[in-house]
């Protein structure tokens, strides 16, 4: 008999979680496994119970039903601290009155470590994360940037097993957002702690994980990652959450056009790829993405509506029989409003999502 | 010449023209009687048969204040009366809003409650607490009795260290509930994000409350203890219903001095050189406040 090495328990793992407030049902059966060292984001609107999620890892709220599991032990009753787990808040939540030092030294003190301990403890935290001069002044004497960066520290100077983020970088502008998104990534690449993160930001979520669930009315709808998610989303709402510009989505009919299977939208008729996932009479909903969307060859005939270029890119709408229609194109576009084109879509880049489930077929 | 004035001018003077109503009002009922009292300090007054002789004395009244023993002894039933009663109505003010701010406490039905104390006007506050005294019928000596604490009944007023006493216990009564208040507004000042926190970081509840709400509480317990020390200084009610400062002046405060001096000695001149110390110090404690009061809404963002 050869010896299988043990496979070592998820770090964290959710079954049939839910959580009830009152009689308004936040989180239903959410089941999550999450390997020691990934970085998972919880992706969702708000009230799609992301934070609730959260909370319940991190020993803030209690589950209703289900188990709470990390490293394979089950620790719905232990506290944060038993759990081995550090947060960092969306509102940095640093403590007002105390310096950045005694602010990432508190949990420390907290433990009864010894003085000296601490300051080192803390200088050597400070350093990494660019802190040192600022540690004698209070929160509210450091920019946007620091104070998100002394919530990061405070979690980190525990060494903790997990850590856990609560949207942290929604109070920061847009530049320091990506900023901060880039450290913290790096961070994960050098610590490698498992870590749980939440955002409303699908792009944020894309940039920075491993692995991405995205929850709706407190399911999740798909947990994969960024790759899956974005090229093959399990359901249409998973489809239309992840993407900028968004995917568009227009309900038809499959048909069968030369026996091979097609959908029809309005009055134009697009091939589906001819691999019996389709029956014909089937209602559908047909997502393309924007950069799918290749102009100046094909047979589908648009009028240009508007011209948003980006930069990089030029964002253009269409018009078409079968509704609007977005490309993406590479630089600045010289179309005009108004200018005739044809447009051609791939089979194989259509999302085909089945009418009434929203599942993709 | 620009017969029309600015918009800026022309806001600025609606303001005068609205303010100054209220300006004059408060000159004439507090400006007024504010200088006129000072200059009686200054002065010795005397009603001789029905008319009334001033004569400039400088300094004189308060010279006299320094070797008066009556005062003395005020001064320092004063300073008794009001570090006792801004200690005993701060630390049960804040137990108070512990209390409030608990989840059970948070029902509105115990914050009307608490208001009562404070709403009885004083003098019916205090002559409800003298019927609650009373040496041969009140209400205290009848449960102390049928608890078997005491053998017989007492008079509650008729020894100066009790007396004094009492009167404390009784402002202290009247005195709890605002300042209560006010520390639950502070207490809910602190963001629960911050406890969540601590909570994450290992704090006990204990913890928590020394190095999150107590820190946030600083601000909200000076400006309790400033005023409840003015408040503490300007006590008189009491005083003139229950005790009328016996026995034997030991429950005569600065405040109850200055009447009884110039009311019934009809010293008036030395009278109001008492009620202008009890004013200064007031007048240094309300601008104390002032400061207090304004970092910390500068400091609310």
């Amino acid at each position: 008999m050869t010896s299988v090495p043990p496979r070592l328990p998820p770090a964290i793992e959710l079954r049939r979680v839910a959580k009830s407030f009152g009689t308004v049902q936040v989180c239903r059966d959410v089941d999550l496994a999450i390997e020691t060292g990934e970085f998972v984001t919880l992706l969702g609107p708000s009230g799609c119970g992301k934070t609730t999620t959260l909370n319940m890892v991190a020993g803030l709220e209690d589950s209703t039903s289900g188990d709470i599991l990390l490293a394979g032990r089950r620790v719905n009753e232990l506290s944060p601290v038993e759990r081995d787990v550090a947060m960092v808040f969306q509102n940095y939540a640093l403590y007002p009155h105390m310096t950045v030092a005694e602010n990432i030294g508190f949990t420390l003190r907290m433990r009864g470590m010894k003085r000296a301990e601490i300051a080192a403890r803390v200088t050597a935290i400070a350093a990494s994360l660019e802190l040192s001069h600022v540690l004698e002044r209070l929160p509210a004497q450091l920019s946007g940037g620091q104070q998100q960066r002394v919530a990061i520290g405070r979690a980190l100077v525990r060494e903790p097993r997990i850590f856990l983020f609560d949207e942290p970088f929604s109070n920061l502008d847009a530049a320091l957002r990506v900023k901060m998104r880039a450290e913290v990534k790096q961070l994960h690449q050098r610590l490698g702690v498992t870590s749980l993160f939440v955002t409303h930001d699908q792009e944020e979520a894309m940039s920075i994980s491993d692995r991405i669930a995205v929850m709706n009315r407190g399911r999740v709808e798909q947990f994969g990652t960024p790759e899956e998610i974005y090229a093959r989303p399990a359901t249409r709402y998973v489809a239309s959450f992840i993407g900028n510009p968004q995917i568009e989505l227009m309900p038809g009919t499959v048909e069968a056009a030369d026996g091979r299977p097609a959908v029809r939208l309005g009055a134009q008729v697009l091939p589906l790829p001819g691999d019996g996932r389709f029956r014909p009479g089937q209602k559908v909903e047909i997502g393309i993405r924007p950069e799918h969307v290749r102009l100046g060859a094909g047979n589908l005939s648009a009028s240009v509506r508007l011209v948003q270029p980006v930069g990089p890119l030029s964002h253009v709408v269409l018009d078409w029989d079968g509704g609007s229609l977005t490309a993406t194109l590479p630089g600045f576009s010289r179309l005009q409003p108004g200018e005739r084109v044809s447009a051609a879509i791939s089979p194989d880049d259509m999302l085909v999502f089945d009418q009434e489930t929203g599942l993709r077929l | 010449m620009a017969s029309q004035a600015t918009f800026e001018q022309r806001r600025r003077s609606a303001g005068l023209f609205l303010v100054a109503p209220a300006i004059v009002v408060l000159l004439a009922i507090l400006g007024y009687p504010i200088l006129e009292s000072m200059m009686l300090a200054l002065q010795r007054v005397q009603l001789n048969a029905g008319e009334i002789q001033r004569s400039f004395i400088g300094l004189g009244n308060f010279q006299r204040l320094l070797a008066d023993e009556t005062f003395r002894h005020a001064a320092l039933n004063t300073l008794y009366f009001s570090v006792a009663e801004v200690v005993l109505v701060v630390v049960l003010g804040f137990g108070v809003a512990l209390l409030l701010n608990h989840p059970l406490g948070r029902p509105g039905f115990f914050r009307i409650l608490l208001v009562v104390p404070w709403a009885i006007a004083p003098v019916a506050n205090a002559v409800l607490w003298k019927w609650i005294l009373n040496a041969n019928y009140g209400v205290l000596n009848g449960i102390l009795q049928s608890l078997g604490l005491i053998d017989y009944y007492q008079v509650w007023l008729g020894s100066p260290f009790s007396a004094l006493n009492f009167l404390l216990l009784v402002d202290v009564w009247k005195s709890v509930p605002f300042v209560a208040l006010l520390l639950l507004a502070g207490l809910q000042r602190v963001p629960s994000i911050l406890y969540r926190a601590a909570y994450m970081d290992g704090a006990s509840r204990l913890q928590a409350f020394r190095h999150v709400t107590l820190p946030s509480m600083r601000g909200a317990v000076a400006i309790a203890v400033v005023l409840q020390t003015i408040w503490s200084l300007r006590v008189f009610d009491l005083v003139f219903v229950l005790t009328r400062g016996g026995p034997a002046d030991a429950t005569v405060l600065l405040n109850f001095l200055a009447y009884r001096v110039t009311f019934n000695f009809l010293d008036i001149g030395y009278g109001a050189a008492i009620a202008n110390v009890i004013f200064v110090l007031t007048l240094l404690l309300a601008i104390l406040y002032i400061r207090l009061v304004r970092p910390a809404e500068g400091a609310a963002r």
